[in-house]
């Protein structure tokens, strides 16, 4: 049975529990009558579902007499029908609540289409058990932030999800009246993100509502080695977040990472909660990584030109870094770029993080003219490849190497085995040694 | 089907208890980042692509 369905059933029979109890003074959802032509359906939906027929069908005939006999006097039960009808209906919705006959519902709630990702093979798992579950897509809106931290820009990433998948109107879908059993998100913010911010009907303690148990899974993985190191502060900046209040479950792709966080929230909340919640069970971005091939069919024919058999750097810039020192930030990206101009025994392949545009210019937009100037100028000339696109992972196949901050992208990477070097704003590549700032 | 979705399904569906869930989970080996400094950029990594200097810690003296 579908959970729509079931949610249904057990909420007429709780009304109709309320109207029979109810009283005089009590406005009645239905009429004994309604009641009666709901029971007769239900009679059906259990021999349709193979629920325990018998056991349901007397305690359906016995509602039904009474109700009948109500139904030709024109109120609900009184007295000693009325215990009994509360009775029976208790019996009634305590084993449907419990018949395992009844199809989860999940829905996913990502706002960033380069973000669905984290939750990808998770709703492919979901998608391919019908029998057992329906799974639903819902892009939210999101907007960017301007400096002051007011909404700027409201957007939806529907048409930019792959093709094919089922995906669901934001604004036609209630969540509390839909009330899946899960809903999956990867936002962790409610008003406090800098520079994403989803509309407020998705915030983490609205969704709680709306829900029996809302997974949240972070985007960004840290990394065994840091998340075992006590300097390494990102993880408390990142625990402090409105999704570790609320949700039921999070998940963690290692256990090192999980005892970081745990380490992290032990500050407001007990170890016992948190280990009730938080579980090691990977992430699916690694699941991604590791199926991800050098498929020529997704490659552009320019890009494949360009590239002409040479080994590929992914030069990756993050918001973290530019957040970090702006100005040294676009400056590296310079002469990174100038560099691999004159070096043409590989090929840059840039990936600007998919929100490095919004940052600049929310964060510092006096840099904005400079930057998409550089971008303009390096797309003109087309010596190198500039992706834009939401799919790191064709970014991470095609390359051989990897430089650029130590982000996220730095984190999968090292997961490839592939060599790996990390870029240091303060350092320059080209031009001469007095050139280095700091 | 992919590992970590699967596993993360089964656990969400109640299927298997998380903890034992949690024991099957193995996330791949990672490298160990190499940061850019004075002695060490991006000639470097070109160089090791190309088989002419290896690529780790030793060789740059860390």
């Amino acid at each position: 049975m579908d959970f729509h369905t079931h949610r249904r059933i057990l909420g007429v029979l709780a009304e109709m529990g309320e109207d029979i109890s109810g009283g005089k003074k009590h406005k009645s959802t239905r009429t004994p009558g309604e009641y009666l032509s709901f029971f007769a359906e239900l009679k059906a939906v259990c021999r349709k579902y193979d629920f325990r027929q018998t056991h349901y069908g007397k305690i359906l005939e016995r509602l039904t007499t009474v109700l009948e006999k109500a139904a030709r006097k024109g109120h609900f039960p009184v007295k000693k029908e009325l215990r009994q009808c509360e009775e029976m209906l208790g019996e009634l919705a305590a084993g449907l609540k419990k018949e395992t006959n009844v199809k989860k519902g999940i829905v996913f709630l990502p706002y960033q289409a380069s973000m669905w990702d984290c939750m990808e093979s998770l709703w492919q798992a979901a998608d391919s058990d019908k029998e057992h579950c329906n799974a639903y897509i819902i892009p939210i809106p999101y907007c960017n932030m301007k400096e002051d931290g007011t909404p700027n820009e409201w957007f939806l990433d529907a048409k930019k999800f792959p093709p094919g998948l089922p995906l669901l109107p934001w604004e036609k879908t209630d969540l509390s009246q839909l009330h899946p059993d899960i809903i999956v998100i990867h936002n962790p913010y409610e008003d406090r993100g800098k520079i994403n911010c989803v509309d407020a009907h998705y915030y983490p303690s609205v969704l709680k509502k709306c829900t029996d148990k809302l997974v949240y899974i972070p985007y960004f993985i840290i990394r065994d080695k840091d998340a075992k190191n006590p300097r390494y502060g990102r993880v408390k900046t990142l625990a402090n977040a409105s999704a570790f209040w609320h949700s039921d479950v999070i998940i963690m792709n290692s256990k090192a990472e999980k005892e970081a966080y745990i380490k992290a929230l032990e500050e407001w909340h007990t170890r016992e909660n948190l280990e009730k919640r938080i579980f090691a069970l990977g992430s699916p971005k690694i699941d991604k990584l590791l199926h991800t091939g050098r498929d020529k069919k997704n490659l552009p024919e320019k890009w494949q030109e360009i590239i002409g058999g040479r080994k590929v750097i992914l030069y990756n810039t993050s918001i973290q870094e530019f957040l970090d020192t702006p100005e040294l930030f676009i400056e590296k990206i310079r002469d990174t770029l100038e560099y691999f101009h004159r070096e043409r025994k590989a090929v840059l392949w840039w990936r600007p993080h998919p929100l490095l545009l919004d940052s600049v210019k929310s964060m510092y937009p006096k840099l904005l003219p400079k930057y998409e100037e550089m971008v303009k100028t390096y797309r003109e000339e087309a010596w190198g490849i500039y992706d834009e696109s939401g799919d790191m992972y064709r970014a991470i196949a095609w390359s051989d190497a990897y430089y650029g901050d130590a982000s996220s992208v730095a984190v999968l990477y090292s997961m490839t085995g592939k060599p790996l070097l990390v870029s240091n704003c303060k350092i320059r590549n080209c031009g001469k040694e007095e050139e280095h700032v700091g | 089907m992919w590992d970590n979705g699967e596993r993360i399904y089964a656990g969400l569906m109640e299927r298997e208890e998380m903890r034992k869930l949690e024991e099957e989970n193995q996330p791949p080996m990672e490298n160990d980042f190499l940061w850019e400094n004075d002695k060490y950029k991006l000639p470097n990594l070109l160089a090791a692509l190309g088989g002419e200097q290896a690529m780790n810690r030793a060789s740059v003296g860390l």
